[in-house]
């Protein structure tokens, strides 16, 4: 009897050895399946119990404190909200606002000319995921020839071809949430579809930024997305490379102000992404003043 | 409390909850992150990136599919997986040489929760040793090189049908090995 070619897959599945399009094809299959779902649960179960054999380690003391800080930050948040939904507090717009049910969107369309920008990608080895809270420190690049030349340097000539939303919360901690939506400059940035892809800035009251991306789409082999934030007039400044395929949401808390900056942008460069100049690849951006 | 207890309230924000969890599965999580990237740091972010992603999607928790301490594992291991396919650390299947040992925080570890953990990975470790030498070989080079089947399959010089036979029968032969230990102990203690 021959094995099912779907089915054959159930133990790369539970130990995560399935590319992305694989795994598609199984998850789309489960449904019709229940043995192979039952199989699968079976499967995960001990393929989560290697984890087990890995001998156990203390992580940094500060990555403790890091993370209760965040989620002692965020449940207070949600604390707000939940109050808010029972008692709505003001919110302050600093974008007009039409309809009745909450803020409105300000679109702005100006192609950018991404030709005119070319040039070698960085190489540089360091690592891509700024650590929130740890002293992360914002790499000023150098030579920034070429992207003045998207015109993203001045505020007034920003290029954003999303819907862009600004919303001002300020929370009963007096802490103020200032949040910007940007979306793609096109719909096909370097070969990668960026229909649907979207993305929420927070400009945080306690000099932290956090970035919401939802829809981000899977990279070739060999690249990565990098967030870039941009004053009105000077360099981009780097702030952390990470990978697409975030359908189901990526959140990152940076430990950089992002007040000062007038755009926060988001290409594509070589993996892992850290790119000390920005690749001419410009695929998502946002206007935050 | 329960794992799942936990997991349940941390639906509604409830940050102390996170907090019993990260000290019982921090250690865990990072020996994990560190045996798969062999680096301190790289394996902090995995380990940071997925207990904000046990904070914030504890809602896609599903009790009745796994413990929850299978799920926050297999959040650190999706991770370090990730990590590993965006080529930015070496991979290393094995915890020989590894020698960072980074100053103990003795107030997060959760005794019973690791002695218990202990004990099952020594069985495991018994289990893997009874499955022939290719399945095994295929099993750790998926789960802890974060290779795919086909990668696998280009190491060992097989077709890739090979590899899947094997990581496939290789997780059937432990479930049912583990089964039969469960039972065992099960009938000891009694």
């Amino acid at each position: 009897m021959t094995p099912d070619p779907i089915e054959e897959m159930l133990g790369s599945y539970a130990l995560d050895a399935l590319t992305p399009e694989e795994r598609a094809i199984v998850d789309a299959y489960l449904p019709s399946s229940p043995s192979a779902q039952e199989e699968l649960t079976q499967l995960s179960e001990v393929a989560g119990r290697l984890a087990l054999t890995a001998i156990p380690r203390d992580p940094p003391p500060a990555l403790r404190a890091r993370l209760l800080d965040i989620v002692k930050r965020e449940a207070a948040e949600w604390q707000d909200a939940r109050s808010e939904e029972v008692a709505p507090r003001q919110l302050h717009a600093h974008a007009p606002i039409t309809g009745d049910a909450g803020p409105s969107s300000v679109q702005e369309r100006q192609p950018p000319s991404l030709a005119l920008a070319t040039g070698p990608h960085s190489t540089s080895p360091s690592p891509s995921t700024p650590r929130p809270g740890a002293g992360w420190v914002p790499r000023v690049s150098g030579a920034l020839a070429r992207f003045p030349t998207y015109a993203y340097g001045a505020v007034g000539s920003v290029v954003v071809a999303a819907v862009i939303l600004l919303v001002v919360l300020v929370n009963r901690n007096g802490v103020t949430v200032t949040q910007r939506t940007g979306g793609p400059v096109a719909q096909v940035v370097d070969g990668v579809r960026l229909t649907g892809v979207h993305f929420t800035v927070e400009i945080r009251g306690d000099h932290t930024t956090r970035v919401r991306f939802q829809g981000l789409p899977t990279l070739p082999s060999g690249k990565a997305f990098e967030l870039w934030l941009i004053p009105a007039h000077g360099k981009p400044v780097p702030v952390g490379g990470f990978a697409g395929n975030s359908s189901h949401g990526f959140t990152s808390t940076y430990s950089v102000d992002a007040k000062p900056y007038a755009v926060a942008a988001v290409t594509i460069e070589r993996a892992p992404g850290n790119a000390s100049t920005p690749s001419p690849y410009l695929a998502l951006a946002a206007k935050l003043t | 409390m329960s794992d799942e207890d936990l997991v349940a309230r941390l639906r509604e924000r409830d940050a102390n909850a996170f907090t019993a969890l990260y000290d019982r599965y921090s250690r865990m999580s990072f020996g994990l992150a560190y045996r798969m990237l062999s680096d301190p740091a790289a394996a902090e972010d995995v380990v940071q990136e997925a207990f904000l992603s046990v904070w914030r999607q504890a809602d896609t928790f599903r009790p009745e599919r796994s413990a929850a301490r299978t799920w926050i594992l297999s959040i650190v291991h999706h991770r370090a997986v990730d990590r590993l396919r965006r080529g930015t650390t070496t991979q290393e299947v094995s915890d020989a040489g590894l020698d960072y040992t980074p100053d103990r925080a003795d107030e997060s570890v959760n005794v019973e929760h690791e002695v218990r953990a202990l004990m099952e990975a020594n069985e495991i470790h018994r289990v893997l040793g009874l499955l022939p030498m290719e399945q095994r070989r295929a099993i750790e080079m998926a789960y802890f090189g974060g290779l795919s089947h086909t990668e696998i399959a280009g190491k060992l010089s097989v077709p890739v049908g090979t590899v899947k036979g094997r990581l496939r029968i290789g997780l059937q032969k432990m479930r049912t090995l583990l089964d039969h230990a469960e039972v065992r102990d099960t009938a000891h203690d009694a």
